[in-house]
């Protein structure tokens, strides 16, 4: 059992993962690189919920799968308990895989199909511990009681449930091993709408009561907002803008952030509000601008901008960003 | 100025058969409503509720297991029921245009975007060689799509979700339709992108006067863009009314449970999630379809069906107990 | 449970096409019970009672229903037994190449580079390799035989199974939940057998009932040729064979019941087939 030795569970140092665009038939060569991730800082730490915000081609998956381990970045580290984890040994690799798990997006792609919801759940205990039949089926037991699953559905397959019972096997799956961490990358997006905030709840009261970390990803800022304590914003590769959810709210400083909290949609009607619009089109990870990589669609860009690129520097209490415009902000677009 | 019925639904019962007509599921259940000349109508509903079957039943473009039973659909007076394929491919595209989620599955890879935009000019339209390329770099101007002569040779792979979805809506608008369909059309894209879009159609409709009617499940969109409110669950209409009293104060527990646990950022309230399951549409329970979610459902509603009531002008709701404001 | 079991029967035989299951339900039974149904030995006949016809013809005798053929053979005897036999080659043969085929496939599909192109293109060139003429060559090598003929079966149809499982092992791989099944730390071995085979599985049962009726053809063809089962076992297509001389003279039920005989073979067992391929595609489970 890990006592508090690091004041962290992950830390994310300069991460980078560029991939290759080859071209030729015979002799490829590289023509280009997508620079999925260019140079992510981040810590998460005990009983934290990050949640990671960005559009398409921001690399918030990206980060997600390198932490999983599915991908091997191309720079920088990721540190668990002190070592990178992509050179641990054996024993250390079966621990971080306990430590970590992930609920995806779609509940329907998420569940193997031909096998029963005890086995889906108890699958990441059978392959990192040696317990006896009893007492996985008590795991099972467990699990299932906490994410609020009748335990009669144990021996049921996944296509006889519904996609927010589903949602909750991939959950129970993702606590079974008393994990620390969990990646949830849009864990709501694919559910009916009426079911999302049973499973929004659930999550929030697991992460209290099993006194979790998460990774939240999510493309709606409003829920992300709902349930994380710290937030931070990606474009094209990098972290924007970091912070405690309420400050980044109050002092919203980077314009895209900004222009993120614009493009929510009102909660009412009369709130619809004539605000700026961001111009332009999401910039592609094949094509990073040089200088600040949102320079092509800043509202407020200087020519600094175009040249050099910001670092995260701290705005406040907790708060970090990387622009050069000093923290001004659009009038119409802060809460 | 008088608003002008554009299109009157009375009626509307769509069903799905399968296993030999054994199984039903009653996927568009009497649906009546009116829409006007002008109007930014939300039908919203979640997946399942017939919003998008109502949409299909509309163009009649229903996949082979789905069926209207009965109802009239009148557009500009004439009921499309009634009328033959032929007839029916005069109207889709030309009177009535669709915009759908995926503009990945909406444009065909193979064919140049103005090939594309082209081939719905063509069918509808007398216009041929430069006055067709002309129209066709209009239209592209039309949905803010900058260089369209460059655009009008690429294809569909080469542009981004944002741009495909505006191709699809130019094509969409390309034959001046009276009434544009847009069933769950920003879902796909990304948040700024979807602000974009939204702004479009309002762009559009001021500037050409089309009726919008637009399907989603995002109550967001529903206050940024449109007027008038349709709330359907479980293949009915459970609520009617103009969107500013929806918000303030929604007459039937389901719209009032879908406000309660939507999200937004600009208010931070305790929300509550809204109990149970979707429901089965084969399979729906005796009396008020949403009863088992309802948490001010007794026993009459679990009996009988509601009746819809009549709460104000334009405003019902199909409930036994609305809620007063 | 009983009931449970029963519900099931009712609703699958609901949906099978009655017409092909009856028919190979028949032929199956037959096979497994021949040696109570037939009514004569099937390998040695009564020189005496040679070219009788059926017994609705003239001349023809209720102890030999469907008449005898050159050597006083009863031929609904050995159509009976010919059943099991065809049955026997094609079910072992089906079931050896879906194997090899299978596992070839899976590794083709899940380890990729250099063991997939290496295996694809071994897969490519067999399968231009043309199958009869394919199973004469090595029946003439190796010599005749029930179970010489099922290797070589085996060992000519495997080609289709790798590709097909290639392909679905390849779709399956990019799952979200072969994915998660990583993410908790399962081994490569696990993921193929747990998670990716039995998604496979379904294809590989289709492809094997369609499979099942070219298999059988080729056995007859084979047989006819004289490669095949030898004499004097019962098998359709040695039937076909010794009685393609008696056609012309008028001994028509010689040819008749075993052509018969396989195409109802073929065809329920393609109808099945095809029935399975619509009934197990994920689309339509997910309309039903």
């Amino acid at each position: 059992m890990e006592k508090k030795e690091f004041d962290y569970l992950l830390q994310i140092r300069d991460l980078k993962m560029h991939f290759p665009v080859k071209a030729g038939i015979i002799l490829d060569h590289v023509i280009g690189w997508v620079k999925a991730l260019d140079g992510v800082d981040l810590t998460i730490k005990h009983r934290q919920v990050v949640g990671l915000v960005g559009e398409s081609g921001s690399g918030k998956t990206t980060l997600a799968k390198v932490l999983l381990l599915l991908e091997k970045p191309t720079n920088g580290e990721v540190l668990f308990k002190g070592k990178d984890i992509h050179s641990l040994d054996v024993s250390e690799l079966k621990a971080y895989r306990r430590t970590i798990q992930a609920v995806f997006q779609d509940p329907f792609a998420s569940l193997s199909p031909r096998l029963r919801v005890k086995e889906i759940i108890t699958e990441p205990l059978e392959v990192s511990s040696t317990l006896s039949k009893e007492e996985l089926e008590n795991k099972v037991g467990e699990a299932m009681h906490m994410v609020g699953l009748d335990t009669g559905l144990r021996r049921v397959y996944p296509h006889e449930l519904s996609g927010g019972q589903r949602q909750r096997v991939a959950i129970a799956r993702a606590i079974s091993t008393e994990s620390k961490i969990i990646i949830l990358d849009e864990p709501t997006s694919a559910l009916d709408v009426s079911v999302r905030l049973q499973i929004i709840h659930l999550l929030m009261d697991l992460q209290k009561t099993l006194e979790l970390s998460y990774l939240l990803i999510g493309h709606d800022l409003a829920m992300v907002a709902y349930m994380s304590t710290d937030i931070a914003v990606m474009y094209l590769g990098k972290i924007v803008e970091f912070g405690e959810t309420k400050e980044l709210l109050k002092n919203t400083t980077h314009p895209y952030t900004q222009a993120l909290i614009a493009a929510s949609l009102p909660d009412h009607p009369r709130d619809k509000r004539e605000r700026t619009v961001l111009s332009g089109e999401i910039a592609s990870p094949l094509n990073v601008p040089p200088g600040c990589r949102f320079h092509p669609r800043c509202p407020g860009k200087k020519s600094i901008c175009r040249e050099q690129e910001p670092s995260l520097v701290p705005v406040g209490d907790n708060h970090w960003v990387a622009c050069h415009l000093d923290g001004q902000k659009a009038a119409s677009s802060s809460i | 100025m008088e608003k002008k019925t554009l299109l009157q639904v009375v009626g509307l019962t769509t069903y799905f058969f399968s296993f030999a007509r054994t199984r039903i599921v009653k996927a568009v259940d009497n649906v009546s409503f009116e829409v006007n000349a002008g109007d930014r109508l939300a039908l919203i509903g979640e997946s399942g509720c017939g919003k998008s079957t109502v949409a299909a039943s509309l163009l009649r473009v229903l996949p082979p297991s789905g069926e209207t039973v009965s109802g009239k659909i009148l557009f500009e007076g004439e009921d499309l029921l009634q009328k033959s394929n032929k007839e029916m491919t005069q109207i889709r595209g030309r009177k009535i245009a669709m915009i759908l989620q995926d503009p990945m599955m909406s444009l065909d890879p193979v064919f140049t975007i103005g090939e594309q935009i082209g081939e719905t000019l063509k069918q509808h339209t007398s216009l041929r060689g430069d006055s067709l390329i002309q129209r066709i770099k209009e239209l592209l101007l039309a949905v803010q799509i900058p260089e369209p002569e460059r655009r009008i040779k690429q294809w569909p792979h080469e542009m981004s979700g944002g741009m495909r979805q505006r191709i699809v809506g130019s094509i969409a608008i390309s034959c001046e339709p009276k009434l544009l369909i847009c069933d769950e059309a920003t879902t796909n894209l990304d948040v700024t992108i979807q602000l974009q879009y939204l702004n479009l159609l309002k762009d559009l409709q001021r500037n050409t006067g089309v009726t919008l009617v637009f399907i989603t499940h995002n109550l967001g969109i529903v206050a940024e863009l449109c007027e008038y409110v349709i709330v359907m669950y479980a293949g009915k209409i459970v609520e009617r009314a103009p969107v500013v009293d929806v918000f303030d104060s929604p007459a039937h527990p389901y719209t009032k449970a879908l406000l309660d646990a939507a999200f937004g950022l600009q208010v931070l309230r305790k929300r509550r999630p809204i109990p149970g399951e979707p429901p089965n549409l084969a399979n729906l329970p005796p009396g008020c379809s949403f009863n088992p979610r309802c948490v001010y459902a007794d026993d009459r509603c679990r009996k009988e069906e509601p009746p819809e009531v009549t709460l104000a002008a334009a405003r019902s709701a199909q409930c036994w107990y609305p809620i007063k404001a | 449970m009983g009931s449970e079991i029963w519900k099931w029967i009712k609703e699958i035989w609901r949906r099978v096409p009655k017409v092909a299951v009856i028919i190979l339900l028949l032929l199956i039974v037959t096979a497994i019970f021949a040696d109570f149904l037939a009514l004569h030995d099937p390998e040695i006949g009564d020189p005496r009672q040679r070219l009788l016809p059926p017994v609705w013809e003239q001349e023809g005798k209720w102890t030999y229903p469907l008449g005898t053929d050159t050597m006083g053979r009863d031929v609904l005897s050995r159509m009976i037994y010919g059943s099991r036999v065809s049955l026997l080659v094609a079910f072992s043969a089906v079931i050896i190449a879906g194997c090899i085929g299978t596992f070839l496939g899976l590794m083709a599909g899940f380890f990729g580079g250099w063991v997939d192109q290496v295996i694809m293109r071994f897969t490519d060139a067999w399968l231009s390799i043309p199958t009869v003429m394919f199973g004469v060559l090595m029946a003439v090598i190796v010599g005749p035989g029930v179970w010489n003929i099922v290797i070589i079966l085996g060992g000519t149809f495997w080609s289709r199974y790798a590709r097909v499982v290639r392909g679905e092992t390849l779709s399956m791989k990019t799952r979200d939940f072969v994915h998660l099944a990583k993410i908790a730390g399962c081994g490569k071995p696990r993921i193929i057998w747990k998670h990716i085979l039995p998604n496979v599985f379904n294809s590989v049962i289709t492809l094997s009932s369609l499979q099942i009726g070219i298999v059988i053809v080729v056995e007859a063809s084979l047989t006819f040729l004289g490669v095949g089962v030898p004499p004097p076992k019962p098998a359709w297509g040695l039937m076909l064979s010794e009685g393609r001389g008696g056609l012309l003279a008028g001994y028509w039920w010689l040819v008749v019941f075993p052509g018969v005989g396989i195409g109802l073979l073929v065809f329920s067992f393609n109808v099945i087939g095809d029935w399975l391929r619509r009934y197990l595609d994920p689309f339509y489970r997910n309309i039903e």
